[in-house]
């Protein structure tokens, strides 16, 4: 039984660091609670400064990357200025104050063992798949495959730690200003063939529509696929249910509590589109 | 000396203060029990429990609004059934009353759902929801309609010996009227309100940002209205009335207690701060102590109007 208020978990934060990384990409270093140190990747935290009447409700960020400090943990947030309440978090500075629950979630299921890391990330959804790549790294994994792609050149965030991290780093574009001019998804079906099935894990995090196409492309070329999704909470404990995730067998799963990480197979996109 | 906090909210049940999680927003307490002592809190009310289970509305659920949120969530639940091997075993662990709020799509489920809660142990009291605006059947057609309201209340109350609270909607022109109905059917106590409905719009896409349309609006953006309705049913009703309606901190629970109510919820707000419950409890034994007040209920009712 509780015998205190917080006993397992802190619920504050306070910004150490904050960086413009790109057009509307701030890069948030938050001295968080010891709690954080067990944050594995695909998890993720509810966010929300503290003292603002605005935004009323936290917003679900995946974690990018985390460090130990001597006094504490730093946990790295990629925030996509999408609406006013990313906005919000873009415009927080060094020492502000935040309410921070976490880490919350289920994370990617990890096979250190396995030949083929395989990440594939749109934009934004980099984000967890970059700290994935930072365990494979570190658990010695044989091979680590980054697609990654984005609209443009400078949307593809933190190439130099993925360059660290991954065995190759394949690039894409939607106005061709770097690598292949097109989706990243062209380039993984063109490659996919090449994945022995049993040695090969696929994670990916991106758009909706390029979750989607994802999933076309591995129902033709089953390989073992991951995906993470991103959907609007309200609490992210499991208890509000305003993330329904619509599956294929026609049930929800909460991104939240079920999620937000699941086999690519069971996720009915086509619902949600 | 610390003040005396308890609280009486109607058939004879007795909370250790007046502080209570609204349904819906504390999942099965089980979701909030690493950030909560859940044994502080004066009674924990679960999520809305239909016979069967319900899957939901589909998503987009939910929306931020001005001050609060919209949800459209369709009372997805896990059904008795389950609620009953699985959820409630949990809260049995507390030395925290918990309150089982029902739903029904027809007046024999309601009856169904009051005899069964009955028999199992652990179970408090009931709130009968006759207010959820997401659901095409039962729920708000039954609170909107005086009579239809009564006949909920009836038939849940002969089927139960345990504290029956009816759970109002303020989607009515006068809700004293469907107060009224209820209390003379039989209710033991009212917690008023539920959501208001609502709707958004993204101008982009130009689509409805629920894919129901409409929602609830909770979050306090409510409270002024919550607390005028339960200010009116204060004093059109001799039962206990219990506040509902974008309570953040105490100063906001205060509102409700001085002007009439028994007890508060704690909804949106657990969202948004997982202890809100706990701070809310917090704030108001300090109030009572900077006020010299020995027993809440010596500031239950003690709005003066000249």
């Amino acid at each position: 039984m509780q015998t205190g208020k917080n006993s397992r978990a802190s619920l504050k934060g306070t910004v150490s660091e904050s960086r413009r990384i790109a057009e509307n990409h701030v890069l948030l270093s938050i001295a968080a609670d010891d709690v954080f140190e067990s944050a594995v990747p695909g998890q993720f935290v509810m966010i929300r400064a503290q003292n603002r009447g605005f935004p009323f409700l936290g917003r679900p960020i995946s974690i990018y990357g985390l460090r130990r400090t001597k006094r504490n943990v730093a946990i790295e947030l990629l925030i996509r200025v999408v609406g006013a309440g990313t906005s919000v978090l873009a415009d927080l500075t060094e020492g502000d104050r935040v309410y921070l629950i976490g880490p919350l979630g289920n994370g990617y299921a990890f096979f250190p063992d396995k030949k083929n890391i395989i990440i594939v990330a749109g934009g934004i959804g980099i984000a967890p798949l970059a700290f994935l790549a930072d365990a494979y790294s570190r658990a010695g994994a044989q091979r680590v495959l980054c697609y990654f792609g984005a609209r443009s050149k400078d949307q593809l965030i933190g190439l130099e730690r993925l360059k660290r991290t991954c065995s190759k780093v394949l690039l894409s574009t939607e106005d061709g200003s770097t690598g292949h001019f097109g989706m990243i998804t062209d380039l993984f079906e063109s490659d996919v063939k090449k994945f022995d099935r049993e040695e090969t894990a696929v994670y990916v995090c991106g758009p909706e529509s390029m979750l989607a196409k994802m999933q076309s492309i591995v129902k033709k070329y089953p390989v073992p696929c991951q995906v993470s999704v991103e959907e609007r909470m309200a609490c992210g404990l499991g208890a509000c249910l305003g993330c329904a995730v619509r599956m294929k067998n026609g049930g929800y799963r909460r991104a939240c509590k079920e999620g937000p990480v699941f086999d690519i197979d069971d996720v009915d996109f086509e619902f949600r589109g | 000396m610390k003040p005396e906090m308890k609280v009486h909210i109607g058939g004879g049940l007795v909370l250790r203060n007046p502080v209570m999680t609204a349904s819906g927003t504390f999942g099965y307490g089980e979701e909030y029990s690493p950030y909560v002592a859940l044994d502080l809190i004066g009674a924990v009310i679960v999520k809305g429990i239909s016979l069967e289970p319900r899957i939901g509305n589909p998503p987009p659920r939910i929306m931020e609004t001005p001050c609060g949120m919209l949800n459209s969530i369709g009372l997805e639940n896990v059904g008795l059934e389950i609620f009953l091997q699985e959820k409630l075993p949990f809260l049995r662990r507390y030395d925290t009353p918990v309150i089982v709020n029902i739903f029904g799509e027809t007046v024999d489920e309601y009856r169904c759902l009051a005899e069964r809660l009955s028999r199992a142990g652990g179970v408090r009291g009931l709130e009968v929801n006759i207010s959820c605006p997401n659901v095409k059947k039962g729920g708000i057609a039954f609170g909107t309609d005086p009579v239809m309201a009564a006949e909920v209340t009836r038939a849940v109350r002969e089927a139960t010996d345990l504290p029956v609270i009816v759970k109002l909607s303020p989607n009515v022109t006068d809700v004293t009227v469907i107060a009224s109905a209820v209390e003379k059917a039989g209710a033991d106590a009212l917690s008023l309100i539920n959501t208001l409905r609502g709707m958004s719009v993204d101008v982009e896409k130009r689509v409805p940002h629920l894919r129901t349309v409409t929602g609830g609006l909770s979050g306090p953006a409510v409270r002024p209205i919550a607390l005028r309705m339960v200010w009116e049913v204060v004093q059109t009703v001799s039962v206990p009335v219990i506040g509902i309606g974008g309570i953040m901190e105490a100063g906001d629970a205060l509102q409700f207690l001085i002007a009439g109510a028994c007890a508060v919820q704690v909804g949106t707000a657990s969202f948004t701060n997982p202890c809100a419950a706990i701070e809310v409890l917090e704030g108001i034994e300090a109030y009572l102590e900077r006020h010299r007040i020995e027993d809440i209920n010596n500031l239950i009712g003690s709005l003066n109007i000249s």
